[in-house]
């Protein structure tokens, strides 16, 4: 694929965003700006992505590990039909023993198993607004919203996803429902609460609301982006509260973007007698036509916040990226990440309060995020 | 007994009360997700595993390992300052409890007293081994009858012995054996004079199997009574042609991973019998235990040996902590093994100790034994209502405690494969009597938590179900 002047992908863009489009929202958003977009047509769409690198990482006490790693490999099969109907089926290969766990498929080989297994069924309805019900093994509405901008997924997972305040797709339906041109969006969701690791628990149903607002969009292709969340959740046999709410905003250009997201957890790890509190921000820019781009990270997540024994982790990332689309021909996005990590922790923190330095960590990634999709 | 472990109770707590609903849902939660697997798959010894710990609260805490490292955890768990990156490395047993003790004859004939309990075993923070134990010497000490501040003096002995076998370590001194008759309490004495008794009886042997037409054969059916409805207290079950196919692939995987120096012929190796045994431990009640009863050195039915095959599964993990090479480990037969004989005081204290893996299957095998019989807490409990037995008879087994842990993790391997020693001695610095204070704070409230929670578990069996509120998928 050849390589996009800023210039020409800004009109582009600003061509598509001005171009008439169905009130429903659309079921593929196609995660990040200028990511893969899964059948925009009715037809048969299939894509896969990589995740893929090296971590040399630095602890306390002088140890050191390094290691090439797999952070995410998945395929998916998309299908729309003409009627505003269709479905997804995705794969994502995860190593098959537990974190620490001995008990794995032959060792700890990378298994496949369904990410995502939902169908939609969607319409437009009068006065510009627009309607999608979605059902089956569903996306979490607040991680799709917030990754329409967030273009640093192959870096990073948001910690509202890698923190264990969401989780990425779970058991149950969403209703989405969309206004003045799409750039008022909400989604209702009721599902297990479970995730996607585990089967229902309990009774209880968990019920959430995600709004995503497009305040600004101009034609220069500059979007600023506020996000609410509320989730009424339960989670376990004993049925342990797990709500959370929060908001966030994001600007997003093709060119740069920045966002941050306010998380917090009442009820936490299966315990409702635990609160937590996540927050993060991230900011990046193309600094030399699509060569190279600067990203930065910083996420925040604290426990029993406001109690005496509150305790906080934190990471903080810094990172240079280069799409090189020119040398992968067919791929929507080929693109090298070099990046420097570092984690730590208050004392009071897991694992082991009053050792932090356990939590203690710098790490430098060499990373490539490969996404390719193609409809038939 | 029951009435003064009950005011032991009281004493301790002040008013011990069922905890809120906030930590009853979170227990529930926990305990039906660490057991999860054994629910699907041995729904009725499961059941039978949670009316065991909600029997006593020193059987609660057996079984509760996970509900222990999750709240160690928690900010408000009393940090230590006796912590470093270094020393959450060492081999830890994970589970150090007063009844994980226990005789062991060595390869070369000499009785000794050892931890017997490896399936935690791992990498990890000392001090949670270390404040574990004493843990567990609180809830014991009550449970034996030992009024408030003796039981809490227990933590204090344990942690004291750790600072001191620690100390002699460090100074270079030989490492701790304990022998009958030498100092280490009449406690010890009397588990080793009882376990080299019976053991020459081969005491274990007859209550197993019997010899009919010149042919010894596994028992079948009840050895002992169960102890409370819906619990078995000691049975040997029949085993289907399956199970007698996994057991000879098992066995014969199992001598490549015995003690160099202790390798038999594989004659005395040829399976006689097999019968899966029922009832024995807390935690791994359900879990697969298989007797085999094998030829042993000679056709004579006297020399027959009576091996357990012990399904091991994966250790109790520590939330949110993952050693950067994470498999330290093939499987959990091997773990287990490996971890134990860097632990005891010599690798072949059990010379029949061993590892299998059939398939995704792993066991622990290791020799069945009066040898190795372990500290009993009905003993301790008989003893010190018959006035036989002090509470600073107790102390000394805790002391002893507390010197074998310290010595299993000083001379054991890290996880990058030096010894212990540095890194622990260096965290405890020159403050043995602060880790001491701070080892015997935690107990104390641990101790409180557990009673707490074994009350919550009671009632939420009584409220939920033999399976806490888990539906098994069949």
């Amino acid at each position: 694929m050849a390589r996009t002047p800023p210039a020409a992908l800004t009109l582009a863009l600003a061509l598509a965003a001005a171009t008439p489009a169905g009130a429903a929202l659309d079921p593929f958003p196609g995660v990040e700006p200028d990511g893969p977009r899964r059948p925009l047509e009715s037809g048969l769409t299939l894509d896969a992505q990589l995740f893929a690198g090296y971590h040399a990482s630095f602890f306390a006490d002088d140890q050191t590990f390094n290691a090439f790693v797999l952070d995410r490999a998945e395929l998916g099969t998309a299908w729309r039909g003409r009627d505003e109907v269709g479905a997804e089926l995705r794969l994502e290969a995860v190593r098959s023993a537990g974190e620490g766990s001995l008990l794995g498929v032959d060792g700890d080989s990378l298994v496949l198993r369904v990410k995502r297994a939902w169908a939609f069924w969607g319409t437009d309805l009068p006065a510009g607004l627009g309607l999608r019900l979605d059902g089956g093994l569903v996306p979490e509405p607040l991680i799709t919203e917030v990754e329409r901008t967030y273009a640093l997924r192959g870096l990073a997972p948001l910690l509202a996803e890698s923190g264990g305040l969401f989780d990425t797709s779970d058991l149950g339906a969403v209703l989405h429902l969309t206004a003045w041109d799409q750039r008022v969006r909400l989604a209702l969701s009721a599902t297990n609460g479970e995730g996607r690791n585990e089967r229902e628990q309990n009774e209880g149903k968990t019920v959430g609301a995600t709004l995503g607002l497009t305040a600004l969009r101009s034609d220069a292709g500059l979007d600023l982006v506020f996000f609410g969340v509320y989730r009424d959740g339960s989670v376990g046999v004993g049925r342990a509260r797990d709500d959370r709410y929060g908001g966030g905003f994001a600007l997003r250009h093709p060119d740069a973007g920045a966002g941050a997201l306010f998380l917090v957890a009442d009820g936490y790890g299966g315990d409702s007698d635990r609160a937590a509190q996540g927050v993060e921000a991230w900011a990046d820019a193309r600094l030399l036509w699509d060569a190279l781009g600067v990203a930065v990270r910083y996420e925040r997540l604290t426990f029993e916040p406001g109690d005496d024994a509150e305790a906080s982790r934190q990471r903080v990332t810094g990172a240079l990226f280069g799409d090189v689309d020119a040398w992968a021909a067919g791929l929507q996005r080929f693109r090298v990440y070099l990046a420097y990590e570092n984690d730590g922790a208050d004392e009071g923190a897991a694992p082991f309060p009053g050792v932090a330095e356990v939590a203690d960590a710098h790490r430098v990634l060499l990373r490539v995020e490969a996404r390719g999709s193609r409809t038939f | 007994m029951r009435t003064a472990f009950a005011l032991g109770l009281v004493l301790l707590t002040g008013c011990v009360q069922a905890e809120d609903a906030g930590r009853r849902a979170w227990l529930q939660s926990l305990l039906v997700q660490d057991n999860r697997p054994l629910l699907e798959r041995e729904p009725a010894l499961t059941a039978g595993k949670f009316r065991k710990m909600g029997a006593r609260p020193y059987d609660f805490l057996r079984g509760s390992l996970a509900v222990y490292l999750a709240d160690a955890a928690r900010p408000d768990a009393m940090p230590t300052r006796f912590g470093s990156a270094a020393a959450s490395r060492v081999l830890v047993l994970g589970d150090p409890h007063p009844e994980n003790l226990g005789a062991f004859r060595r390869g070369d004939g000499r009785m000794s007293l050892e931890f017997n309990d490896f399936d935690g075993a791992t990498f990890g923070p000392y001090h949670l081994d270390v404040r574990r134990l004493a843990v567990g010497f609180v809830v014991a000490g009550l449970q034996a009858g030992l009024d408030d501040d003796a039981a809490r003096a227990l933590a204090g002995a344990v942690a004291e012995g750790y600072v001191l076998e620690i100390d002699r370590l460090g100074r270079g001194l030989a490492p701790l054996r304990v022998r009958r008759g030498v100092g280490f309490g009449h406690i010890v004495d009397d588990l080793l004079r009882r376990a080299e008794r019976d053991g020459d009886a081969r005491e274990h042997l007859d209550d197993y199997t019997r010899v009919k037409d010149g042919q010894r054969r596994l028992r079948r059916g009840e050895v002992e009574a169960p102890p409370m409805p819906g619990v078995v207290g000691d049975a040997l079950e029949p085993v289907d042609a399956d199970v007698r196919r996994l057991v000879d692939r098992a066995l014969a995987a199992y001598p490549a991973t015995l003690h160099a120096k202790h390798r038999p012929a594989p004659r005395a190796l040829r399976p006689k019998d097999v019968a899966r045994r029922l009832g024995a431990g807390v935690a791994s009640y359900p879990r697969l235990r298989y007797y085999v009863l094998v030829e042993g050195p000679t056709p004579d039915v006297d020399d027959d040996v009576l091996l357990e095959l012990k399904e091991v599964a994966d250790p109790a993990r520590f939330p949110g902590y993952a050693l950067p090479a994470s498999r330290p480990f093939v499987d959990n037969g091997e773990r287990a093994v490996r971890c134990q004989r860097a632990f005891q005081e010599v690798a072949d204290a059990d010379p029949w100790l061993g590892w299998a893996t059939v398939g995704a299957m792993t066991f622990r095998v290791r020799h069945r034994t009066r040898y190795q019989r372990g500290v009993s807490l009905d003993r301790l409990t008989e003893k010190v209502a018959e006035g036989e037995w002090s509470a600073e008879d107790v102390a000394d087994l805790a002391r002893v405690a507390g010197r074998l842990l310290a010595r299993g993790h000083a001379l054991g391997p890290t996880a990058e494969g030096g010894r212990g020693l540095g890194a622990v001695r260096a965290a405890l610095g020159a403050d043995g009597d602060g880790f001491v204070d701070e080892t015997v704070g935690f107990a104390r409230r641990y101790a409180e938590r557990v009673l707490a929670d074994h009350l919550t578990f009671a009632a939420l069996l009584d409220e939920e179900g033999p399976w806490l509120g888990h539906h098994p998928l069949r």
